[in-house]
């Protein structure tokens, strides 16, 4: 396996992030491609490093969890749809439910996606990779536009697994002034990016 | 299935795709979820900003042979289930129940150990484990019941799955979360006709009004 991060290998991949990382896990689920998912892991892995450190996991669980995390990318790309997810989105719920399950020892009830129950969906249309290059843009602006107290709790929640009573806590804030934090902050997000974004 | 009309509030939606509520509030979102295309699409949404921190992360370096370790790996014959238990979707189907409950609680609602509250009111607490003092219930109480009037010290999220529930001027039917807040004194009446099934989420024990009632509360631990 010589091919670096930047794919510049035997395989002819594009060079924005985002859209190489979905093409990538595409490889990964539609011909199980090794190289491919070596260069997924070459990118991800040491970011779930960070990710796993911030919550909360010492550096040998977060080895030993990037081992889990990473098999279960390999075993369930097939399922992966670029329409629906950037490649880091996706990886980032793998990550997300192992991390409940395996540092927390917590259950994580998910939603069937298929769910007959649910109302329809809105289904993305156009050149969905074009889009979400765009919208991954576009969300990377916004999180920049947030003020400096919804950024605060935004991070906290996504990055230090922190609940809305811990931030209060940690912040010396009533519970209610977190919670309409994470409200506003999300609510400006989806006015800059649109509804379902 | 009609669209759900109430939601909990965006907070819940993105704690639960950053994946900091305690079971309890995940089981409610994830069950809402079941019923509601609209916070579906908001919780993929929030997912998008973990998808963007991870890959905002400072890389750090892993131990040497991290990638072989994974490499050799990736032939181990484990199976991953490609869909969830059939016995369980069945289950839930056929009870129209959403999924994740019917997963949480392992069978269907008959296998619980109800406790009678009196007048046809059953309640059942489910074992959920978190960080914070949350409580989850399941309640049926039967059609024109008037619940007891309380008020909360915390938030109280109300999921209706079967049934209908009049609380002041709303209604809220399958799907619908009724959401009360710090000191909003409320008295629930079940709608006509059906029994009402519900789950509910509490994160502070509730506080009766009336004092039979009060009396009741350590009895029945709500």
């Amino acid at each position: 396996m010589r091919a670096d991060e930047t794919g510049k290998g035997k395989l002819d991949l594009p060079a924005d992030t985002a859209t190489r990382m979905a093409v990538l896990l595409q490889r990964v689920g539609r011909q199980r491609d090794r190289e491919a998912f070596a260069l997924l892991f070459r990118h991800f892995a040491p970011r779930l490093k960070s990710y796993l450190i911030r919550q909360g996991s010492s550096t040998e669980a977060a080895e030993e969890l990037i081992q889990d995390i990473m098999l279960l990318v390999w075993r369930k790309a097939e399922q992966y749809d670029p329409k629906r997810a950037a490649a880091s989105t996706w990886i980032y719920t793998i990550a997300r439910n192992r991390r409940i399950d395996v540092l927390r020892r917590e259950r994580r009830p998910e939603p069937e996606p298929e769910d007959p129950m649910a109302g329809p969906v809105v289904e993305a249309t156009g050149d969905a990779v074009i889009a979400f290059k765009q919208n991954r843009k576009r969300l990377m602006q916004a999180m920049t536009e947030l003020s400096e107290e919804q950024a605060l709790v935004v991070k906290m929640s996504f990055m230090e697994d922190k609940s809305h009573s811990m931030i209060a806590r940690e912040l010396d804030l009533p519970l209610g002034t977190v919670k309409s934090r994470l409200r506003l902050a999300f609510k400006r997000l989806r006015e800059v990016l649109g509804e379902g974004w | 299935m009609v669209k759900p009309r109430h939601h909990p509030g965006d907070e819940w939606l993105v704690s639960y795709a950053a994946g900091t509520l305690d079971e309890a509030y995940s089981l409610l979102v994830a069950s809402h979820l079941t019923y509601c295309g609209v916070c579906r699409e908001k919780v993929r949404a929030a997912e998008d900003v973990g998808g963007l921190l991870l890959e905002q992360q400072t890389p750090t370096d892993l131990d040497l042979g991290s990638l072989d370790r994974v490499l050799a790996r990736l032939d181990d014959d484990v199976a991953v289930p490609a869909v969830r238990d059939i016995r369980i979707q069945t289950e839930a189907e056929r009870a129209h129940l959403p999924l994740p409950l019917v997963e949480f609680i392992g069978g269907d609602l008959n296998s619980l150990s109800w406790r009678s509250l009196g007048r046809g009111v059953k309640a059942v607490r489910l074992d959920a484990h978190g960080r914070e003092d949350s409580r989850l219930w399941l309640l049926r109480a039967p059609p024109g019941m008037r619940l007891a009037e309380h008020s909360h010290r915390g938030t109280e999220l109300v999921l209706v799955m079967h049934g209908c529930l009049h609380d002041g001027s709303e209604i809220f039917v399958p799907g619908d979360v009724d959401e009360k807040g710090d000191d909003h004194w409320h008295a629930p009446v079940v709608g006509d006709g059906e029994e009402c099934i519900c789950l509910v989420v509490t994160d502070a024990p509730i506080r009766f009004k009336g004092l039979v009632a009060r009396l009741l509360q350590p009895l029945i631990g709500l």
